[in-house]
């Protein structure tokens, strides 16, 4: 990292100069990512295989067993799940969002103090 | 608390004009409402609980003053559940600065798919912790878990990896840091985006470069990032409790449970809710505590 004045961005890789910093930044950054994605990589394995299954948990299985989404959805319940979660989320945002800006209203435009006590913004902290 | 009776008294104001617009207030009464019922409420009967012996169930509830307290103190397993909340509050705090700072200072320079990183990072933090730990179970199961499958394709033995408390405790401490290491990594990323260009530019005309640049102006730069980020993840690990109780359970014995999921055993295991209720309101004051010295501390130093 030794000239970098011609460069006023704010980066430490993409310059020529820095090819073996910019090879070791890709190996990081793929390697971080995979860290990320394994979980999901095994949570996808883990749903090809049948209950009795001892192979690893790191491959899928060849001959995917697809029951297992129609059992998580006919004994499971699933569907149900998403339209909860659904309902949830859209009712928890409304409120939100309506509480909060109502409340946010006179904390903003009525600096009195008996609304600087209501108003977290305004603790000392 | 309504702001009827705040205004400053001024002589000249008739009574009239001191409450004009006073009915604005009302505007917050449905906030006010919901906070004191679902957060001001809990709080106070919680303290009450705390004080009784009550046993999760029994209409009766009898008052046994701070005894709860007493046995805290002279509890061998709070005391190492609190230690054990420490360790996963600052040593994930540390882990997630680091890697989000660093993530964040690569996937801000030009380099190719940093779009697509950027999204691969932040994926785990959307998922809930209790989904999360499952999937990130399925790493460190003994016969069928990817690293032992891993190891043992190298021809090494497979480890248990929950069986010892330390190996288990750091294994909770790195998997809550790397599934929300996305949070840090968006905070910092934003801060490094509001960076002042013209300072920038100005330091690099003076000659600064490379460590230089980073250490006098880009660091100093994300100070309002930084503390943002140090107090949401240091109340994010204070308060762990997901991943605990789908990877360990709290084992080998007690001594990975952090004092959250030493409450929920206690409180559903042992039925003993009053001496859970007062550990959750010793917690509550330590993170408040922790977290209000941490905010003025910064503050003081001038990172706000």
């Amino acid at each position: 990292m030794s000239n970098a004045t011609k460069q006023p961005d704010v980066t430490i890789v993409g310059k020529k100069e820095h090819r073996s910093f910019r090879w070791l930044a890709y190996v990081f950054l793929i390697i971080m990512c995979l860290i990320q994605l394994l979980p999901f990589w095994l949570a996808i394995c883990a749903s090809s295989k049948p209950s009795d299954d001892l192979s690893s948990s790191l491959f899928l299985r060849f001959d995917f067993e697809w029951s297992n989404f129609a059992t998580a959805i006919t004994d499971g319940g699933i569907l149900k799940a998403i339209v909860n979660s659904v309902i949830i989320t859209l009712c928890s945002t409304i409120i939100t969002c309506l509480v909060g800006a109502a409340a946010a209203y006179p904390l903003a435009r009525r600096q009195t103090r008996g609304n600087k006590l209501v108003s977290p913004a305004s603790w000392p902290s | 608390m309504s702001g009827k009776n705040a205004e400053p008294a001024a002589a000249t104001k008739s009574w009239r004009d001191r409450f004009k617009g006073a009915s604005v207030n009302l505007f917050y009464a449905p906030a006010l409402i919901m906070l004191v019922l679902f957060s001001l409420y809990p709080l106070i009967s919680g303290i009450g609980i705390s004080l009784t012996s009550w046993d999760g169930f029994n209409p009766e509830k009898i008052f046994v003053g701070l005894s709860n307290y007493v046995t805290m103190l002279r509890d061998a397993n709070f005391r190492m559940t609190l230690i054990n909340t420490f360790i996963y509050g600052i040593g994930s705090t540390v882990i997630q600065q680091v890697l989000g700072l660093g993530l964040a200072l690569l996937l801000n320079s030009k380099i190719r798919g940093r779009n697509l990183m950027r999204a691969i990072i932040y994926l785990p933090a959307l998922v809930s912790a209790v989904i999360m730990g499952t999937m990130y179970y399925f790493i460190f199961q003994y016969d069928t878990g990817a690293l032992n499958t891993i190891l043992s394709a190298l021809g090494l033995e497979k480890v248990v990896w929950f069986q010892n408390a330390t190996t288990a405790l750091i294994i909770i401490l790195v998997v809550n840091s790397v599934q929300f290491v996305g949070t840090s990594m968006i905070i910092y990323l934003a801060g490094l985006q509001g960076l002042d260009q013209s300072v920038v530019e100005a330091a690099s005309l003076d000659g600064a470069s490379g460590w230089k640049m980073f250490w006098n102006i880009t660091l100093p730069g994300l100070a309002p990032s930084f503390t943002t980020s140090v107090v949401l993840n240091l109340i994010g690990g204070l308060k762990l409790f997901d991943v605990i109780k789908v990877l360990t359970g709290g084992g080998p014995g007690y001594s990975t449970n952090s004092v959250s999921s030493y409450i929920s055993i206690q409180y559903f295991d042992n039925q003993n809710a009053g001496y859970a209720a007062a550990m959750g309101v010793v917690l509550f004051i330590i993170i408040a505590v922790v977290t209000t010295v941490m905010n003025k501390g910064l503050d003081k130093l001038g990172w706000n």
